[in-house]
């Protein structure tokens, strides 16, 4: 059976996660607190800057409501030194966000996404997972908020080219039953990569499958007849 | 059929004969590799796998070749057909990306890629796309 859809998350798919993401937008009117299953929205008084969710700042947005506060990596200072990070160091993606150090009783980390990567208070020497869409989105529906809204778009052009470049680069490093990192990869470049990436590891398995049979029939023995204890046990078992 | 005469067979037959051992006594035939994978094709490729023509040995060159190890025990097989597919791959995958590669010089490499190759390019282009239209669609909204 034929699915109509690839495996993962289509484009639009993961823009739409993308809209819980917190901005931080400057109001013009005033709007009453919103209880929203997301939680509960602040008030909003002009002109204190508030963060909203992606959607309704940009909802707010396109009825000219507010003004957008762009993240501080969503500038042209740190967009150029990202990119110059990312053509010098050819074979990893630039660092994502730093996590905040883990609260000291017994309370569970923040993790993404339910950190404001991208609020006007976010870091500026990192993009954060959702960076591709919420730059591209920011840009169309708030360019007038943004300085110089076609150099940025220039620039995350660029940064898109070199990282999707080292991502196709990925492939040589692969192995049947290898693992690769890819620390800092963002959700579009995920979604956009995964049928290729999936489909060279499926082809890779295909051919040394019978590698990996004989490896299970081994495994299977040595179950049966008790490890023997030598060296290369542990191999055996990552595979 | 004369003893020790050399003839080709369809894949399933071979395999089927060859593997009828346990029944007699004796192997009713031995199998050679097909010519696809003759020592001669597995060196071209660790020369250089980009300039193959895969598709004019076989049209599944790559489930041909797993079949095929599947018979004989061969680790260096592996080795070569995998770094054959993945150098190939990135090559896939660039000019998946490069909307004019399929035109331009790129056009001889794209004629050789066997089945599974095609359908990586294809999904690899498909991809692509998807995001390329995205990228249009909140413009117009």
């Amino acid at each position: 059976m034929a699915l109509p859809l690839p495996p993962g998350l289509t484009p639009p798919e993961i823009a739409f996660l993308c809209e819980m993401e917190l901005v931080t937008v400057i109001p013009r009117q005033r709007l009453e607190g919103l209880d929203l299953l997301g939680g509960n929205l602040r008030p909003l008084n002009p002109p204190h800057r508030t963060p909203l969710p992606l959607w309704l700042a940009l909802l707010l947005k396109r009825q000219r409501r507010a003004n957008m506060v762009p993240p501080p990596w969503l500038s042209q200072h740190s967009l150029e030194a990202i990119l110059d990070y990312e053509t010098e160091h050819d074979d990893v993606f630039s660092p994502p966000p730093r996590l905040p150090s883990a609260p000291s009783n017994n309370a569970l980390a923040f993790s993404p996404p339910f950190l404001s990567s991208s609020t006007a208070d976010a870091a500026a020497d990192a993009l954060p997972y959702h960076w591709l869409e919420l730059g591209e989105m920011l840009l169309e529906a708030a360019s007038d908020d943004f300085e110089d809204p076609d150099t940025m778009r220039k620039l995350l052009r660029g940064l898109r080219e070199v990282r999707m470049a080292k991502l196709r680069k990925i492939v040589e490093k692969l192995d049947a039953d290898g693992g690769v990192k890819m620390n800092g990869i963002g959700a579009m470049e995920i979604g956009e990569g995964r049928a290729f990436v999936g489909g060279v590891i499926d082809g890779l398995r295909k051919i040394a499958a019978s590698r990996e049979q004989q490896r299970k029939d081994r495994d299977r023995d040595e179950m049966e007849n008790g490890f023997s204890g030598t060296a290369d046990d542990d191999e055996m078992e990552m595979a | 059929m004369k003893q020790g005469s050399k003839i080709e067979l369809p894949l399933w037959l071979g395999e089927m004969l060859a593997l009828s051992q346990s029944l007699n006594t004796s192997s009713l035939v031995t199998l050679d590799p097909p010519s696809a994978l003759a020592p001669r094709v597995l060196n071209a490729l660790k020369a250089d796998p980009r300039t193959v023509d895969l598709r004019a040995l076989a049209p599944h060159f790559y489930n041909l070749g797993a079949r095929i190890l599947e018979l004989f025990e061969e680790e260096e097989m592996i080795e070569v057909l995998s770094d054959t597919f993945k150098s190939r791959s990135a090559v896939i995958a660039d000019q998946a990306h490069n909307p004019r590669g399929a035109l331009g010089e790129g056009a001889d490499f794209m004629r050789g890629l066997d089945e599974n190759e095609r359908q990586l390019f294809r999904t690899a282009h498909d991809s692509a796309k998807a995001v390329r239209a995205w990228m249009t669609d909140i413009k117009k909204k």
